[in-house]
């Protein structure tokens, strides 16, 4: 399994320089793909036995078991293989980090509480290593979220290829992020002590959310009533205003039950349009989140219970319950460095109730659809962007090798970080 | 007089309030004074008879009715038919059950330790392996060195019966050797039963990183070292003393040479255990050192019994009903924690009588040494046979402190420290009437009628506007208060610099304190006792033989930030 | 693959000294038989479809088909299920009561894991969750001589004494790099710890060996007089200097915390220089870079399947580290150093499936023979074989599934993690919380 490994990851790479090198003369070989004699897993419909994708600049033209086979394309034979979409990873610093202990190299907290007008778009490393790692395992997008303070910026979604962030950015913003107000420390003692300024600090934020509606307010009011004085502009209030109308999803960190409750009565008051994040203690209050009607983006499952009587899967059982319950759920990682185990996640998940075809969505389609790129992306149907993973099983688990990845309708490269150094290592005898 | 020469000029009706302040100050000045002059006692000489009462010696058959003569602070004649002698007081005893005088075997009673010196700034070593120095070890530190009569404190716990304690500091690794002190007197001298009792060995630890051991398995290998260093020492000074000539002598250790007696298995060591693992280690250490050791503490026993009974020791377990920090439960929130902490934790010395172990009791740990037999209590309705837990606070730890010739039963010859009850000395609605120590009389008052405290402790953090009433006038001070739950502690600015506040705690809405009072380089400790309503506190403050004094207290309002 | 000789001065005794003997003596293990699983003995019986395994007093006594139970002995029925060796931690630090670092100074091996076993801590019944049996518990990675190890097996609910696998020989926790450094902490005024450089680090390492050398001498010296008849006063009994003679002596096991090739050459050097012998390399997340100077001194390597980038000493980690090294002939295994990861190191193991090609019996031995070899245990625990203890781990499907799940978690022939009795339990629990609560809210 070791040399075919070898070839995948340098197969990706050949048809790259293939496909620049006949740049000059058939340009339009470049941009034509059929992927063969595979099982496709389209997602969104049914599986397909040795089916055909044919690819035409960037976007997915035809996906069947009989499909005619263009002659200008490139074909690549997965006999033997598996065609998925590639993977979303829902939430993410990659691009904002390069080494945890270097403060040099970290760009994902703002200091200071308050901070809407902060865009991640403009200061992701398109060179970070950990772009490429991720990109390898099958992952083609990533939602890129600001973190620290109370609230913490815009977050992007960007594809895992390009030249620069410009070329990468495929929605900026997607949405506000909050980090809501909770207990951090796990010690119950703790937590009594920090009630109080908890609930200051949700009334603080309630606060500034009221003074960046009056601010709008009154802005619109100047517009339309030329006696009345506009405000002052203010970058900030300025930023919060596609989230007051509910143009821009509010993307809510809270983890704990109590606060998750908290979080749900404040973006009902505050009338936001909201994705909750994080929400490890979702199991305890299915009901409420149902009600509100609020799509779920997992972080890692690897934590532990706060409490004994959880039991020691809560974490893992999560997803399984707030899907039963009819709760749209997506998988995240959080950070950058492990950003390409995101599918062991939502495989843990499945380990623990949750179907396994809904985990597959999780990383597809559904975060597709929670950040509103479904049309584009998320699954494989004709009309969609060309984002494709081949691979020799299920993606989800993790002896599962991936042999190529297209984005937006090309081969990219699969080599990284990783497979270099282990290529320079591997010839010392 | 002198002090009037400090007046500062002030004019009107100013001067007044300001001479009362002075005036008030002047007061702690002579509370002083009264503390430091020894109060000879009128007891001196007293011969006593009780009479007609019941006699349960502990040691020996119960006496239904029976006369007990106190001469010369010890037990004269005892018995049924014991003579009263024309020279005696008598009082009257029916009604009454005499029992041996309490002993606490295990608190840091009257202990006041110098104030640890400020760390020196570190200093740019020229060497590059600077090794840090050893903290905790003072082996060599007699408890009664540093003891201090504090009459309110003895009397506190006179009034439950209490009439010897073992005490001991409880900071740094060998803490010292204990004693054993009866609790009556004006001089520790005159109060110590045994000194010294035992080394005490705790496992504590270094705050920060900034001194060796930091670490609990850092403070394990340093009590190992340090006994390795013993014997080496020890070896090496016996060889001197044969041959000094031709020898170059050895340095000379008191920290070492404090601990020889223990590696010779003449002094016992006391292991302080606050969770089930302490019990281990501490066997441990005493296996590999051959020593002759106690286990105080203990509070998980019942998670040790089989290593408890593999060799016994003499067990001195507490009445701290509080669960670790390791335990399984405090891992699992507060919610939990407590509810093992009233429905496992006092099962304790239940579970170890019933596995066939002797022990005796103490108030290690506990925040007031109070609640020592509010506690028993408990764990005598947890199963706890009551004679059992009579044995084990009298003859038991008499025994295991190596004064069962002194004290822990009611038989001639021994100290007359008694105890006089009205009923069954730990049934709840027992009274202790009469308490002796050292053949000397203490009656117990019947302690002032308080609201009964209810429901949450009332939070109390912050600064107040603290006000005493000495006789001599009001003394202002601003007190601010850091909470913990049950207790407290705090500082006390006044006019004559900052006082501490220290053993604070609160049972709804009542709450007692402790003021060490710094007057002029003494130290005065006043325990103040009160109530909370709101934000205003009232109460009073034992001072001594200067009588009771009133205090009241006013929140100053905090700030509130504008949003 | 060419194989450096190595010079070592001290003789190697295979011989084991005890840790501590311990203070109770308890039965030993229990009976049980596993019935008709699909029994990965990753030892010489292969793996057995419809496979039992019969536990005697907490021995694995036979390993076969069709095998009956003795009159009341529990039987486990496995049907579809997946029973492999119990899993072996090489790495962790949990079950330590009062702090895993005495950081106050740079060399303390005097200290020991050994006195300070917690085992109440809840970590260890995480690690039955993820059917781990076994783990090393070890002092932490702030000096450059830290402190000795333990073994312990994951008997949730019993006493320290128990819980410590005294058969595991002697071990001494080394550390090297960032931490030894104090390179990520913030900065405290006045002078800093020494070493503050890799430098410092071999200085001291071989100051200390040095002083080690003198002190064994010493004791030499001592033992000759003596037997000659003299009288000779011994020397001063030193904890510290005693552990590292023991080193020299090849009865300790040095287990030693690294990163970067450098730091992993410089320690073997070091080792060779002074006659001992490395056991283990901890993390030695770049030890890929010197693969073959590892495999020609000998150590075993305890590494992350992928963790990285998380300081700059990580920064050329790779997740192929595992494949490299196997491929050069150490002996490799996955460690957690987490309380949390602990519960999954088969998905870690199937990492090295994905990176590097390793087959997926080779993965497995990775979390599970190959660390027992890694602790010097692996005449009694690591894989599925007659004599050996009963240490077995029950998954749903294969335990390199991403999808896998354990079931039950056995130690010497006890049931300590029954995920079935366990859901039971909790569910109980939780719905007596959930009434107390509604009464609650009712009053």
């Amino acid at each position: 399994m070791g040399i075919k490994a070898y070839i995948s990851v340098f197969l990706g790479g050949l048809l790259i320089i293939a496909g620049s090198l006949g740049a000059g003369e058939s340009l339009q070989k470049a941009e034509v793909y059929a992927i063969t004699n595979a099982t496709i897993v389209p997602v969104t419909a049914p599986i397909i036995e040795k089916g055909t994708v044919v690819i035409s600049r960037g976007r997915i033209i035809a996906v069947g078991a009989e499909v005619e086979i263009p002659q200008e394309a490139n074909v690549i034979d997965a006999q033997g293989m598996y065609v998925y979409p590639a993977m979303i990873n829902s939430c993410t610093i990659l691009g904002l980090y390069e080494i945890g202990s270097v403060r040099a190299t970290l760009d994902s907290s703002e200091t200071g509480k308050f901070n809407p007008d902060v865009r991640v778009a403009a200061a992701i490393n398109h060179e970070s290593v950990h772009i490429p790692i991720t990109r390898s395992v099958g992952i083609a997008l990533a939602l890129v979220a600001p973190r620290g303070g109370t609230i913490s910026g815009q977050s992007a979604l960007i594809r895992l290829e390009g030249w620069n962030w410009s070329e990468m950015l495929v929605k900026s913003p997607v949405g506000l992020h909050i980090s809501f107000p909770q207990v951090r420390a796990r010690r119950r003692a703790a937590e009594e002590e920090d009630e109080e300024a908890i609930s200051k600090a949700i009334q603080e934020l309630k606060d500034y959310f009221t003074g960046a509606r009056h601010y709008m307010e009154r802005k619109e009011g100047a517009a339309k009533d030329a006696s009345l004085t506009a405000p002052p502009v203010d970058m900030k209030f300025e930023a919060m205003i596609p989230a007051l109308k509910g143009e821009l999803p509010v993307i809510v960190s809270v983890t704990t039950s109590e606060a998750i409750k908290e979080a749900i009565k404040f973006v009902e008051e505050m009338k936001l349009k909201a994705i909750f994040h994080g929400v490890s203690e979702g199991w305890k209050v299915v009901d409420e989140l149902k009600k509100a009607d609020i799509p779920v983006i997992l972080s890692s499952l690897y934590g532990t219970p706060r409490e004994w009587k959880d039991g020691y899967d809560a974490p893992y059982r999560n997803a399984g319950i707030l899907c039963q319950a009819g709760i749209k759920v997506v998988f995240s990682t959080g950070d950058a460095a492990l950003a390409n185990n995101l599918p062991y996640h939502a495989a843990k998940a499945a380990a623990f109730g949750l179907p396994k075809e809904e985990a597959l969505k999780g990383v597809t389609i559904y975060p597709a659809q929670i950040f509103g790129v479904d049309k584009d992306y998320g699954s494989i149907e004709v009309g969609k962007v060309a984002n494709i993973i081949v691979t020799d099983g299920c993606p989800l688990e993790i002896t599962t090798q991936v042999r190529h990845v297209l984005i937006d309708g090309k081969p990219v490269d699969l080599s990284n970080k990783h497979t270099e150094l282990y290529e320079k290592y591997r010839k010392k005898k | 007089m002198r002090l009037l020469l400090y007046f500062k000029p002030v004019v009107g009706r100013e001067l007044s309030r300001c001479l009362a302040k002075e005036w008030a100050v002047l007061f702690f000045v002579l509370i002083l004074c009264g503390m430091l002059i020894p109060v000879v006692s009128a007891e001196e000489g007293v011969v006593y008879a009780i009479k007609d009462c019941r006699i349960v010696p502990v040691v020996g058959e119960e006496i239904p009715s029976g006369v007990i003569v106190i001469r010369d602070g010890l037990i004269h004649a005892i018995g049924a038919d014991a003579a009263i002698p024309s020279d005696a007081v008598v009082i009257e005893g029916e009604g009454l059950i005499a029992y041996p005088g309490l002993i606490d075997s295990h608190t840091k009673l009257l202990v006041k330790l110098p104030k640890e010196p400020e760390r020196p700034a570190q200093q740019a070593a020229a060497s590059p392996q600077p090794s840090l120095g050893k903290w905790g070890l003072s082996p060599d530190l007699l408890t009664i060195k540093v003891l201090e009569p504090n009459e309110k404190a003895m009397e506190r716990l006179r009034n439950l019966g209490i009439t010897t304690v073992l005490t001991v500091p409880d900071k740094g690794i060998m803490v010292g050797q204990s004693a054993v002190v009866n609790l009556a007197g004006d001089a520790i001298a005159d109060m110590v039963v045994k000194s010294p009792a035992a080394l005490h060995i705790e496992f504590n630890t270094a705050r920060g990183m900034r001194a060796y051991p930091s670490s609990l398995m850092g403070a394990v290998a340093l009590i190992r070292q340090t006994f390795y260093d013993v014997i080496d020492y020890k070896l090496r000074w016996e060889r001197y003393r044969q041959h000094p000539r031709g020898m170059r002598r050895p340095p000379t250790d008191p920290v070492l040479e404090a601990l020889i007696p223990v590696v010779e298995g003449k002094l016992p060591v006391v292991f302080t255990t606050k969770n089930q693992n302490d019990i281990r280690r501490a066997y441990l250490i005493a296996r590999e050192f051959n020593l002759k050791h106690m286990i105080s503490g203990a509070n998980e026993g019942w998670k040790q019994i089989e290593l408890l009974k593999s060799k016994t020791v003499p067990l001195l377990i507490t009445m701290n009903f509080k669960a670790p920090n390791t335990a399984f439960e405090a891992q699992q929130g507060k919610e939990v924690k407590e509810r093992a902490e009233k429905e496992i934790y006092p099962l304790n010395a239940f579970k170890l009588h019933e596995a066939g172990l002797k022990f005796a009791i103490n108030s290690y740990g506990l925040t007031r040494s109070t609640d020592l037999t509010k506690n028993l209590q408990t764990a005598i309705e947890k199963g706890l046979p009551a004679e059992e837990a009579l044995r084990a606070m009298t003859i038991n730890a008499a025994e295991f402190l190596g004064i069962d010739q002194q004290v822990g039963s009611l038989e001639k010859g021994k100290i007359a420290n008694i105890v006089l009850s009205e009923g069954e000395l730990f049934a709840k609605e027992s009274k202790v009437k009469y308490v002796f120590v050292d053949g000397k009389k203490f009656e117990v008052k019947a302690p002032k009628k308080k609201p009964a405290a209810e429901g949450k402790p009332a939070n109390i953090a912050g600064e107040w506007t603290f006000t005493i009433e000495t006789p001599m006038g009001s003394m202002e001070s601003t007190v601010s208060i850091e909470q913990s739950e049950t207790t407290f502690t705090g500082t006390m600015k006044t006019e004559m610099g900052e006082w501490e506040i220290h053993s604070g705690s609160i049972e709804g809405n009542q709450i007692t304190f402790t003021i060490s009072a710094n007057i002029m380089g003494e130290t005065v400790e006043m325990v103040a006792e009160g109530t909370v309503e709101e934000d205003i506190m009232s109460g009073t403050i034992e001072a001594g033989e200067a009588g009771t004094m009133d205090w009241k207290a006013v929140k100053v309002p905090t700030l509130l930030i504008h949003e | 693959m060419k194989r450096l000789p190595i010079i070592l001065g001290g003789i190697f005794i295979s011989l084991l000294i005890l840790l501590l003997p311990p203070l109770i003596h308890t039965t030993y293990g229990q009976d049980l038989l596993v019935k008709n699983g699909k029994v990965v003995t990753l030892g010489k019986k292969g793996t057995i479809e419809g496979g039992d395994v019969l536990i005697e007093k907490g021995r694995i006594k036979k390993i076969g088909k069709g095998l009956r139970a003795p009159e009341g002995v529990r039987v486990i029925d496995a049907s579809e299920m997946w029973v492999i060796p119990g899993i072996i931690d090489t790495h962790t630090h949990i079950g330590v009561e009062g702090g895993v670092n005495e950081g106050s100074n740079s060399v303390t091996s005097e200290v020991r894991i050994i006195d300070v076993i917690w085992p109440e801590n809840i970590s260890i019944f995480y690690a039955l969750t993820g059917g781990c049996t076994t783990c090393n518990t070890m002092h932490g990675s702030a000096n450059t001589i830290g402190g000795q190890n333990v073994v312990i097996k994951n008997k949730w609910g019993v006493s320290a004494d128990e819980l410590i696998y005294h058969r595991a020989p002697k071990e001494l926790k080394f550390a090297l790099g960032e931490n030894v450094k104090q390179s990520n902490f913030p900065r405290v005024s006045g002078q800093p710890r020494y070493p503050t450089t890799r430098m410092g680090v071999e200085a001291l390492l071989r100051k200390k060996f040095t002083e080690a050398r003198a002190y064994m001498k010493k004791w030499d010296d001592y033992n000759k007089q003596k037997k000659a008849g003299k009288n000779p006063i011994p020397p001063r009994r030193d904890l510290q200097l005693d552990v590292l003679v023991e080193l020299l002596q090849g009865k300790v096991r040095a287990q030693v915390h690294c990163y970067r090739a450098d730091e992993i050459l410089m320690m073997l050097k070091v080792a060779e220089e002074y006659g001992f012998k490395i056991s283990s390399l901890e993390h030695v997340l770049e030890g890929y870079k010197v693969a073959d100077a590892i495999a020609a001194h000998g150590a075993s390597c305890s590494t992350f399947a992928d963790s990285w980038g998380y300081k700059m000493e990580a920064f050329d980690a790779i997740p192929y580290n595992s494949a490299l090294l196997a491929e050069a002939g150490v002996n490799i295994t996955i460690n957690s150093d987490s309380g949390e990861r602990i519960r999954r190191l088969f998905q870690d193991a199937a990492k090295c499936v994905k990176f590097g090609g390793m087959s997926e019996e080779d993965a497995l031995k990775t979390v599970t023979i190959n660390s027992a070899k890694c602790l010097g245990i692996d005449k009694w625990v690591g894989s599925i074989e007659e004599g050996k203890d009963g240490d077995l781990a029950i998954f749903n499907t294969n335990p390199l599934s991403a999808y896998t799940r354990c079931e039950m978690t056995i130690i010497e022939g006890k049931v300590y993690f029954d995920r079935k009795a366990y859901q039971e339990e909790m569910e109980k629990l939780r719905e007596e919380a959930k009434k107390k609560e509604e009464k609650k809210e009712k009053s």
